[in-house]
């Protein structure tokens, strides 16, 4: 369900940060581009595929009968663009790690929130914290 | 097309391993043992992406909204992907997942030939594999200039070809959509080939 996929992906990025911690705070660039090499695959063979398939074969239900645009995506320019909404978010959320900094930080700055991890560093957290990922987003995006 | 997009993301996988060749080869001159140089993930993560940023997006939106051209009308399948069980909407997914394992695999392959020596079978084998998906579509004459289902394509169940639209008349807004989603891929592959060429560049002039 789109309710449950888009939360688990955003975690999947999350997941992967934290497993791959030791590896983006390194100086090594190999490891870099191995961390957001391994999270685009991660995103592009595991997440985004599952919510995919059923919002196409059973794209009520996927959405939890919320609305009725969903049931008829055929010959339209716009509801088509859903769909990849839909694999854009979910790979997007597993993708969050395309700079590794970005999604260390990212990982970071949720944990703290959410109180999940002892070692995050309040210091490292400015104040204007979506404003600071999304500019790390942007260029990460020129990074590539 | 389907019949394009899986080999053309294998195709710019080897594209992008040819025009940085100079740059993998002398940071893998620098590696020890079979470990591999930065740049090999930095270009494996721009196969990757390419496919799964660029050309997934830009099949999976013609395929949703227009499945019959999208494929050429090999198969009804792709229309009837709604509570049809468990196959018919594997296959867009699975369109997807090849689309990035074919990224995957062309990166793979280039980079293997090019550290072999092998760095002039890359150019050939791109482009005839180009050429090879443009004889497949071309050799399916006259349906990549049709707008409509796959009854009406192949004149089942009391439809018509005949009474399908030509692709240039925006039928379902299917024109404009086409025309924004190859705006899209060439301004990302001219930004990519842009990134590399220029990479390379500032590697040859020491800077």
């Amino acid at each position: 369900m789109l309710a449950i996929d888009v939360p688990v992906a955003l975690l999947s990025g999350l997941a992967l940060a934290e497993a791959g911690k030791n590896m983006l705070k390194s100086d090594d660039p190999n490891r870099h581009h191995f961390m957001r090499t391994a999270v685009l695959l991660f995103a592009a063979f595991f997440i985004t595929p599952i919510p995919f398939y059923f919002f196409l074969g059973w794209p009520a239900w996927e959405v939890n009968f919320l609305w009725r645009w969903q049931d008829n995506l055929h010959d339209s320019p716009l509801y088509s663009a859903t769909r990849v909404a839909l694999y854009a978010g979910g790979g997007s959320g597993g993708g969050l790690a395309r700079r590794p900094p970005t999604v260390g930080y990212v990982g970071r700055a949720q944990a703290l929130r959410g109180r999940m991890a002892a070692d995050a560093r309040p210091e490292a957290i400015p104040a204007n914290t979506a404003r600071h990922t999304l500019r790390l987003l942007v260029e990460s995006l020129a990074d590539i | 097309m389907v019949q394009i997009d899986i080999p053309a993301a294998f195709v710019a996988g080897m594209l992008f391993i040819d025009l940085g060749r100079k740059t993998l080869k002398a940071d893998s001159s620098t590696t020890e043992g079979s470990r591999k140089p930065a740049t090999y993930y930095r270009y494996l993560f721009r196969a990757i992406f390419f496919a799964g940023f660029v050309i997934a997006p830009a099949g999976i939106y013609l395929l949703a909204g227009w499945p019959g051209w999208e494929q050429i009308y090999w198969s009804r399948r792709f229309e009837q992907v709604m509570h049809t069980g468990w196959l018919n909407p594997l296959l867009p997914a699975g369109f997807v997942m090849a689309i990035v394992l074919a990224g995957y695999v062309g990166h793979v392959l280039g980079y293997r030939w090019l550290m072999a020596g092998k760095e002039k079978r890359l150019r050939p084998a791109y482009i005839g594999i180009l050429v090879a998906v443009g004889l497949v579509v071309l050799y399916n004459y006259p349906s990549f200039l049709l707008m409509g289902t796959y009854d009406q394509y192949h004149n089942l169940y009391g439809q018509s070809r005949e009474t399908m639209a030509s692709v240039w008349s925006n039928p379902y807004g299917f024109t404009a959509a086409w025309v924004g989603v190859m705006c899209y891929f060439v301004v990302a592959l001219v930004f990519a080939v842009w990134r590399i060429l220029k990479e390379n560049a500032v590697r040859d002039t020491g800077r």
